[in-house]
């Protein structure tokens, strides 16, 4: 499952406006191996369990 | 501000492509690797480190123009950018032509910026097409990532 699905499995009510530059949630991929990560989360719901902000 | 005259000696700066497409998923913005050099006259790049950098190289500090050309897999769903990064923040984004099926969806970004000895740029790809989407690879409609330098 893609970073982006488990979000939205947390929290369904989420569009593509909310991961836009002008959303609330950024995700983002430096292809250096770490994989997908959160860059930004300004939601005003916290971030699922199991997630964390920043690169791992 | 003054441009320099260019330098005697002919064209600085590199020119990168790749070789193979590379897979962006959902929302994601994601920094695109570069595999071949078609110029890169002074260290600008590494095939095996940090493959989606072009760092500017001791003795180069100045202005650069950016450039950078991305093509995306046929594919009708939503939007697809091309962004333009120093040392990891967002330096500009480029909306590229809209999502279509049977062909592919491509455009260019580019800025001139003045960059400092050791500052890296790169060249970062984004669509929200509701699952993964290549950008492609190859010499021929394949991505590539280019700074020219025009004077100190």
């Amino acid at each position: 499952m893609s970073l982006y699905d488990e979000i939205i499995e947390a929290y369904p009510e989420l569009t593509d406006v909310d991961f836009s530059r002008q959303g609330t949630i950024g995700l983002r991929n430096d292809s250096d191996g770490v994989g997908d990560y959160i860059e930004k989360w300004d939601y005003s719901k916290p971030i699922p369990e199991g997630l964390s902000l920043g690169k791992p | 501000m003054k441009w320099q005259a260019p330098a005697a000696s002919g064209f600085v700066g590199c020119s990168l492509t790749k070789s193979a497409n590379q897979s962006i998923s959902n929302v994601t913005n994601t920094a695109i690797t570069f595999d071949t050099e078609l110029e890169d006259t002074d260290g600008f790049h590494s095939t095996v480190t940090n493959t989606s950098r072009i760092t500017i190289p001791a003795g180069k500090a100045g202005f650069y123009l950016i450039s950078g050309q991305i093509n995306y897999a046929s594919n009708a769903t939503g939007v697809r950018h091309g962004n333009i990064y120093k040392n990891g923040s967002h330096l500009s984004v480029a909306w590229l032509s809209g999502a279509a099926n049977g062909d592919w969806t491509g455009g260019s970004v580019s800025q001139i910026v003045e960059l400092a000895v050791n500052d890296y740029v790169e060249l970062f790809a984004y669509q929200n097409s509701g699952g993964n989407v290549n950008v492609n690879g190859g010499t021929t409609y394949g991505c590539a990532f280019q700074v020219q330098y025009l004077g100190a």
